[in-house]
């Protein structure tokens, strides 16, 4: 018998605040294939699933210099 | 010394002539709380280590960048509008000044100049090669931003030398005395009015509106067109603030790298073992970078202004109250750094604090300073050389650029 319970690495999804953000640029540097700073509207999109371990998501949250990552279920 | 406390006086521009105190700020660090530190109008909390650096940092509504400077003295309300800009404004002012250039300086829009960085770093290498020996700063430290900001920015090159120049009298104003008279450069502004109270200051922005006014005619691909047309887009960029941009971009863009490989050569020259390292191991090259960063330390402080009571390392702080974050100190923090007095070319996990503590001002051009170090130390690696230090660094008397004037430097193949 298997149990329901799962030993996976759970992963959290990161989003970002567009009203807050201001192009530091932290998250494409870090994340280059999830994060990637608009050129006209200058505010970071989540381009790829924006799946990310916790700790990484910790990362990311921690290091964004405008605070406007933050973790989204 | 300080005389009411009998210790080193931080703040002391010409105690930096031999280097950073670092042994007050190893004391300052150990002391529980924040130490209050006397200045000439009363004195301020000194925040040196990292993890206070850090929240001080984040917490841009607590202390914020708009009251009163971001430099040690207070400046006038008069004097503060003149001069603002996106190292003393506080959200939406700042979200709209930095969305408005932030974009230039990307990770991914930084690496499109990487062929422009190398071509530059390869001249000025191969010249200093060539001659053999000569002064670091002079040949290679101060040119290679210099020209990297000036290219991006659209200003001709062969300006490089007269805007170095200006550069070296605007950190001459943030010590005890200037060289400048007040008139210099035709300046008829009060000097409390200039950045860096200094008249270099009028000379630049004179020199800002020049090449503005050359692009509104005549656009093109490069940042001054940028900033004149989000100028003349009305809300976006007003005068003042078009003035204020173009003298932060050529003083920050030139003088913080500068600082950084100065520091940096000095170190490989004198930790011959590190070099070694990284010449046998070139994958070592971008941590090498950052343990230059956090060695180099180029800015040496910032300062936010308290906009509401609040508690810091269990320290209450009353609204108002000047805070300095000593990145100098919190690059040494023996809790975050294992064996902080050591050039460590290796270091795994470098958290450094040379851009800031993370926050709204972390340096813009972060990124752009990173490649110019490590395109710098590829080259090098390349050519197989090694340098030999042949006089002490001639550094600047200021508590807020950690700058080498000039350093004799020999270089060989091996």
């Amino acid at each position: 018998m298997t149990t329901s319970e799962s030993f996976a690495p759970k992963s959290v999804s990161v989003a970002v605040d567009n009203q807050v953000c201001a192009a530091g640029g932290q998250c494409e540097m870090l994340e280059p294939e999830m994060f990637s700073v608009d050129d006209e509207t200058a505010i970071a999109t989540v381009t790829g699933d924006g799946k990310l371990s916790p700790e990484r998501a910790a990362t990311l949250v921690d290091r964004c210099p405008s605070g406007a990552i933050y973790v989204d279920g | 010394m300080d005389d009411k406390t009998g210790q080193p006086n931080v703040t002391d521009g010409e105690l930096y002539l031999s280097g950073i105190p670092h042994d007050r700020f190893t004391e300052m660090r150990a002391t529980p709380g924040l130490v209050w530190h006397p200045y000439s109008d009363g004195g301020f909390w000194a925040v040196t280590r990292h993890g206070d650096v850090k929240t001080v940092s984040k917490n841009a509504d607590t202390y914020s960048s708009a009251i009163r400077h971001t430099n040690l003295w207070d400046l006038e309300a008069d004097a503060l509008d003149a001069r603002r800009s996106l190292i003393d404004t506080d959200a939406p002012d700042h979200t709209r000044l930095r969305r408005l250039i932030a974009t230039s300086f990307t990770p991914k829009n930084i690496r499109r100049w990487e062929n422009t960085v190398r071509q530059i770093a390869v001249t000025l290498l191969d010249a200093f090669i060539e001659k053999g020996r000569g002064d670091w700063v002079a040949e290679v430290a101060a040119p290679l931003p210099i020209q990297v900001i000036l290219t991006m920015m659209g200003v001709p090159l062969e300006d490089a030398d007269y805007l170095v120049e200006l550069s070296n009298f605007l950190v001459e104003g943030t010590g005890e005395q200037q060289s400048l008279p007040a008139d210099a450069f035709g300046n008829t502004t009060e000097l409390g009015l200039l950045p860096f109270n200094s008249p270099a200051s009028h000379a630049l922005f004179e020199y800002g509106e020049k090449i503005g006014e050359l692009r509104r005619k005549d656009p093109q691909d490069d940042l001054v067109t940028s900033l004149v047309q989000a100028e003349e887009q009305g809300d976006r960029l007003n005068g003042v603030e078009y003035r204020n941009l173009f003298h932060l971009l050529i003083f920050a863009g030139n003088e913080t790298t500068r600082t950084a490989l100065s520091h940096g050569a000095v170190a490989l020259a004198d930790f011959g073992d590190q070099w070694q390292r990284v010449l046998d191991d070139p994958a070592l090259i971008e941590q090498a970078s950052e343990e230059i960063l956090r060695w180099s330390t180029p800015v040496l402080h910032m300062r936010r202004t308290t906009s509401k009571p609040t508690t810091l390392a269990g320290t209450e702080i009353g609204p108002g109250q000047k805070v300095v974050l000593w990145y100098a100190s919190a690059n040494r923090d023996e809790d975050v750094f294992t064996a902080p007095t050591k050039f460590d070319v290796g270091r795994q996990d470098n958290p450094h604090v040379a851009f800031g503590g993370g926050g709204p001002h972390t340096c813009l051009g972060a990124f752009l300073a990173r490649l110019e170090v490590n395109v710098l130390l590829e080259e090098m690696v390349k050519r197989n050389i090694r340098l030999t230090r042949m006089s002490d660094p001639r550094r600047t008397p200021s508590n807020f650029v950690h700058g080498i004037l000039e350093v004799e430097m020999k270089v060989e193949h091996r």
